[in-house]
């Protein structure tokens, strides 16, 4: 009973959308509206369309070069982290992946603009006329959780094979070779394929960056599916997400399977001799002041723009020092953003609120009774790794018929889809740790199931749910292509009669952000949305690396 | 002498761990450091393999100063608790990687690797991997890689607690039987007090990261330096001055004797009635009540003529008594 409504809920936002979507492959809308049969036509549009080929070939760009560049950075970083040990790195590097990503994608846009960003001092070309602008935004907001879920597996090596290295005088890259790599090898394998998903699932920094990108240099198949589905072409945006579908389903499942069996191998890196040297401290801090460098700049240079008069912004060469500091940015943003501010804060608190409440009871029956059983944990890392673009006709369907597009409610039920799994996954770790007396207690005292989950399990679970609404919240924050897919306009700022549901995603990335000129107020309003992030990421510091190696991934 | 520690002092914090003013290891003995959790002995291990590093004092290994070498320039191997192994790696790839990292020739390698799990009869399992093989062959692979280099000294930190009694009690001959095929010195911590008795040529006792006692085990049994030893090994009676007085000219307040060394006669001196009768296997436990106090006596199990609620009469054989005043022992005994 308990966990009904979680897969309620999976079925008909998740599950139900991703088959209705192959149905729609074989219809088309005709004038007035109805969906008639179509056979194969939608198909044949694969074969004439003529950017397709640049698409798909964006596409596999991000697919692959992207993991691939997040992992070979992310172990050494991993592995300087864990020599430095000092706690206060971890939440400062974790920073990018935990801002809107169309925050991340507008820093960037800012500071790499040819004439008036840090840009200027370095190349004078415009890199967002090629898709290297967006390879690297998606490095630098995906690099930070590939080094964290490497930095998790390095950490729960078990002290004792690190003082059998001492011992046996293994060190520096023979033993990150030889030992670590080995040892953390399914930690790797994870991080790829979530990087794997993450990258072919490349939206926000195309949306943010279309005001000064030139067209279809950086598409690719998940955005170019939204702008089918904006222009009406339903039915070869369903055949584009079909083929979407499919292939994410094809990762997921190895990423479910990984997940869930964890494995030794033989390695075979061992006949080589390598390198048994540790390199100088002195050079582990170099290289860590440099990836901190990579990270922290797009802040700093926001910073400085949000402060910048309209003047200054466009002075060249860039100013570094704003000579006047203004706060007219942040009134301008503030004021005109109110909407979106608003919209923002009570979607993702309610939409948040509203997966705990179906998640937490599932996960503590997945976690306790076994209920579902591999399966159902299964499913939700399932959902957890598909893109969510691929459920946005159906699901614009559903809300379109309850009468809540464009509108908060429409907002708050749907963001479970992005959420759910999350929360799920992480407190199905938490409740799998937690005593099983407790409830035995209370079971022998009389309660009933229900009686002991509400008043044993609830009140002892307090931080571990706070924990998984916080990360849910920082995912609800930061979404884009729900609320872009099932709003279009802003909260109309009327209590009784409310409409209009625009995020404050929308509102940097689209209202302002495909203004060409606007850019202390992009840079204030980017500024004023990280803050939550940050607020948040202080206060998980100590508990982000816990969380996530509860599970071994997360 | 091998291994000396000298003035060793290690603070965490503001607590004292270990406190050690001279301790020496001589070669090819068994020495078992015995003591309670938080008495300092995994402590003192650590610090000896380079592990951990003493505040204060000095380390000396075959007369080189190591104080502050780091563990892999030391001549030691070493087994964890939970034997440490590599589970990526087979059982023949375990017992390699010391070798690997030195520059010997890959078929000395071979050779050495061969020879050793031929003595370990572990040649069958050099292609498993570690999750393959049960506790007690863990634990021969874990010592197999400790030994591979041919240390001097063996470090074992509580190298049987994680196996059931069975094979505990096997591989506590295998240990000794190591010990003395390569004629090492042998550093074995442990909280339990009977493999302690059953392997050490030398028993060390920690209390509170100083030593209490270091003697044989004959000696640790029949001559504890104080109580706290006193109560280490087996059962032991305990009377105050207060309830049992001997006036021989000993200034004592506790007197010692161990159950098996209290007879029931008819012409004993005491009298007492037995509360409960416990059928041990080897022995029999009487719980005698004297009165003020109570004494156990054990009986070897054919003496299974006493019953509950009987009053009998207890003989000591005084010669076996110690005697300790504010809890360390007085030389004198009764005559």
């Amino acid at each position: 009973m308990f966990i009904i409504p979680a897969i309620v809920y999976f079925l008909i936002f998740a599950i139900y959308p991703m088959i209705e979507n192959v149905i729609l492959t074989f219809q088309s809308q005709n004038v007035s509206g109805q969906y008639i049969f179509v056979g194969l036509s939608n198909y044949k549009e694969l074969f004439y369309t003529p950017h397709l080929g640049k698409i798909i070939d964006n596409s596999l760009i991000y697919t692959f070069i992207v993991p691939f560049i997040d992992i070979i950075f992310a172990i050494p970083l991993a592995t300087f982290l864990k020599r430095l040990n000092k706690n206060f790195l971890l939440p400062v590097i974790l920073l990018p992946s935990f801002i809107p990503l169309v925050t991340g994608a507008t820093m960037w846009i800012l500071m790499l603009n040819p004439l008036y960003g840090i840009l200027y001092f370095v190349y004078h070309k415009d890199l967002f006329y090629t898709i290297w602008s967006i390879v690297i935004i998606d490095i630098w907001s995906s690099l930070p959780l590939a080094t964290l879920i490497i930095y998790s597996g390095l950490k729960a090596i078990p002290k004792n094979i690190d003082e059998a290295n001492n011992i046996d005088n293994i060190k520096g890259m023979r033993k990150l070779i030889t030992i670590d790599i080995p040892y953390i090898k399914y930690q790797i394998l994870a991080a790829f394929i979530l990087m794997l998903v993450y990258g072919s699932f490349t939206f926000d920094p195309i949306y943010a960056s279309l005001g000064v990108s030139t067209p279809f240099a950086n598409l690719d198949l998940s955005y170019y599916s939204y702008e089918l589905f904006f222009s009406g072409n339903i039915g070869f945006s369903a055949v584009l997400m079909t083929i979407m579908t499919a292939v994410s389903t094809v990762i997921a499942l190895i990423f479910v399977k990984l997940t869930l069996n964890n494995k030794m191998h033989a390695s075979r890196f061992r006949s080589i001799h390598w390198p048994n040297n540790e390199l100088p401290k002195s050079f582990t801090i170099f290289f860590t002041v440099l990836y901190l460098l990579f990270f922290m700049l797009p802040f700093a240079w926001i910073l400085i723009e949000s402060f910048k008069t309209y003047n200054e912004i466009f002075s060249l060469p860039p100013l570094i020092i704003p000579l006047k500091i203004t706060l007219s940015n942040y009134t301008y943003s503030l004021t005109n953003g109110e909407p979106y501010f608003i919209t923002s804060i009570v979607v993702s608190i309610l939409g948040s609120l509203l997966a705990l409440f179906i998640g937490v009871p599932a996960a503590y029956v997945a976690a306790r009774y076994n209920v579902g059983g591999i399966k159902f944990i299964g499913l939700v890392l399932f959902i957890y790794s598909i893109p969510l673009v691929i459920l946005m006709i159906p699901d614009y369907a559903m809300l379109n018929y309850i009468h809540t597009i464009n509108s908060w409610p429409g907002l708050i039920i749907i963001y479970p889809v992005m959420v759910l799994p999350i929360i799920i996954w992480m407190l199905y770790n938490f409740y799998s740790t937690f005593p099983k007396s407790y409830d035995e207690a209370a079971q022998v005292d009389g309660m009933t199931m229900f009686k002991s989950f509400r008043k044993i399990i609830l009140p002892l679970s307090h931080d571990g749910i706070l924990v998984a609404f916080l990360y849910a919240f920082i995912f609800a924050w930061g979404a884009l292509i729900f609320p872009l897919a099932f709003t279009y306009s802003a909260y109309n700022m009327s209590v009784l009669y409310p409409s209009g549901a625009q995020t404050l995603t929308i509102f940097i990335g689209g209202t302002i952000g495909h203004e060409a000129t606007q850019y202390g107020i992009l840079a204030a309003s980017s500024v004023l949305s990280i803050i939550p992030a940050i607020i948040i990421t202080i206060f998980l510091r100590s508990k982000i690396d816990r969380v996530w190696r509860g599970g071994g991934i997360k | 002498m091998i291994l000396s520690i000298n003035n060793v002092i290690k603070k965490f914090g503001n607590f004292t761990a270990l406190e050690i003013n001279d301790l020496n290891f001589e070669e090819d003995r068994y020495y078992v450091v015995l003591g309670p959790s938080g008495s300092g002995k995994t402590t003192l291990l650590r610090i000896i393999a380079g592990l951990e590093f003493a505040d204060a004092g000095k380390i000396t290994m075959l007369n080189n100063d190591v104080t502050g070498a780091p563990a892999w320039k030391r001549d030691i191997g070493l087994v964890f608790q939970n034997y440490a192994l590599y589970p990526h790696l087979t059982v023949y790839e375990n017992i390699a990687s010391p070798l690997n990292v030195m520059k010997i020739p890959r078929n000395e390698v071979i050779k050495k690797v061969n020879e050793l799990l031929r003595v370990m009869e572990l040649t069958d399992q050099a292609g498993k991997y570690p999750n393959q093989l049960s506790g007690g062959q863990q634990q021969r692979v874990a010592l197999a890689r400790a030994i591979i280099k041919r240390p001097r000294v063996l470090l074992l930190d509580e190298p049987l607690s994680n196996l059931d009694a069975r094979v505990r009690i096997e591989l506590r001959d295998y240990l000794k039987s190591i010990q003395r095929e390569f004629k090492l010195t042998v550093i074995h911590v442990t909280h339990d007090p009977t493999e302690a008795m059953a392997l050490g040529n030398n028993v060390i006792v920690l209390h509170h990261g100083r030593v209490v006692q270091n003697s044989s085990p004959k000696d640790l049994y029949n001559k504890p330096n104080d109580i706290f030893c006193a109560r280490l090994l087996g059962t032991v009676n305990i009377i105050s001055r207060d309830d049992l007085k001997f006036d021989d000219g000993i200034d004592y307040d506790l007197c010692e004797i161990r159950p098996e060394d209290i007879k029931i006669t008819e012409n004993g001196e005491l009298e007492g009635k037995i509360e409960s009768v416990q059928f041990l296997g080897p022995e029999i436990l009487l719980n005698i009540n004297m009165g003020n106090y109570h004494i156990k006596v054990s009986l070897d199990k054919y003496n299974d003529k006493y019953y509950e609620n009987e009053t009998v009469r207890l003989s000591f054989n005084k010669s076996t008594m110690n005697f300790y005043k504010s809890g360390k022992r007085l030389e004198k005994i009764l005559e």
